[in-house]
């Protein structure tokens, strides 16, 4: 018997299940039975012809190069070495951070 | 959206020239349509890759709609279609390549390129039929989630670059690099890595129909 089996790609399989872009019908259809769509609000949705009147946008204060993490690892590390000279407002941010990590126990 | 009225909307907008409210009228018709399904999809794929930002959905979804509106019929509905679905996946197209533009045009405006580096061929794993038949969007998810913030960010973004038989440019990738401050060599590493960790994953954790032992 001939084995017609094929094996998948690994990204073939991720976009299959509506995870990456999903542009055939089938990975549509995938991403919207798993997506609430509804739920999003557009920010022209009143005004749609703004679009037009405003012409192409650029990007102006992306922050994708911030890192929590790190940030957090930053902390940490003044902290372990006795940094007395730390802001109020880094203080703050430790709280606040503390405090929400004890909200989700 | 049906596909008639579909069609009239594409058209009513070519034909802007000559009736501007007729136009306008169907874009506002379409934009409502299809907004939202733009929206939920960027914003999916940013928060998969670690990157949420509304500047950038609403960006993208912005200059997509207005090239839309500037080209209507560059889309052109397939035979014998009976929904719109061809419509959203190209309109999803549109902002996919509308969202790397305005990635590289913020980057490039902040970041000096090497002078001449060339694009790379990013291969696709291939991942056993009987394996990938058994996995569904929970076991993808759970996989995902034992990697990395950082490392899932990458594959993700490496991911949604990938299109069969093209090379990701080399623009693209060190958009990455920057973005996550890395070089290529470490972000082939943690591509290799994931997918082993990935496909380790769900041999494990698939539910494989066990081969039928008859008992004499």
């Amino acid at each position: 018997m001939i084995n017609n089996k094929k094996n998948m790609g690994l990204i073939e399989l991720f976009k299959s299940k509506g995870l990456l872009f999903p542009t055939s019908s089938e990975e549509i259809i995938e991403f919207e039975n798993n997506n609430n769509i509804d739920s999003e609000s557009p920010e022209n949705w009143d005004n749609p012809i703004s679009i037009i009147t405003q012409g192409a946008r650029k990007l102006k204060n992306l922050d994708l190069l911030h890192n929590p993490h790190e940030e957090i690892e930053d902390l940490k590390m003044v902290a372990r070495n006795g940094d007395n000279k730390l802001s109020k407002e880094i203080i703050e941010k430790m709280y606040k951070k503390h405090n929400n990590s004890d909200d989700t126990k | 959206m049906q596909i008639g009225k579909l069609e009239e909307a594409l058209l009513s907008l070519s034909y802007k020239d000559e009736d501007i409210e007729v136009a306008n009228s169907a874009f506002n018709t379409l934009y409502r349509e299809y907004s939202k399904l733009l929206y939920s999809v960027l914003r999916k794929v940013l928060n998969d890759r670690g990157t949420p930002s509304d500047e950038i959905i609403e960006a993208t979804t912005h200059n997509t709609f207005l090239k839309l509106y500037q080209n209507p019929l560059s889309f052109t509905l397939p035979e014998n279609c009976n929904n719109d679905n061809p419509f959203k996946g190209w309109l999803i197209k549109v902002a996919k390549n509308e969202l790397t533009d305005l990635l590289k045009q913020y980057f490039d405006e902040r970041i000096e390129y090497p002078s001449i580096i060339s694009d790379e061929v990013l291969d696709d794993v291939e991942v056993d039929e009987n394996i990938s038949e058994s996995v569904n969007i929970k076991l993808l998810n759970d996989a995902l989630n034992t990697l990395s913030e950082r490392d899932r960010s990458i594959l993700l973004y490496l991911y949604q670059l990938y299109e069969k038989g093209k090379n990701i440019p080399s623009s693209d990738l060190d958009i990455l690099c920057k973005m996550h401050n890395t070089t290529r060599t470490n972000i082939r590493q943690i591509k290799k890595r994931c997918e082993t960790k990935i496909i380790e994953y769900f041999s494990k954790n698939s539910q494989l129909i066990p081969l039928r032992y008859d008992k004499q």
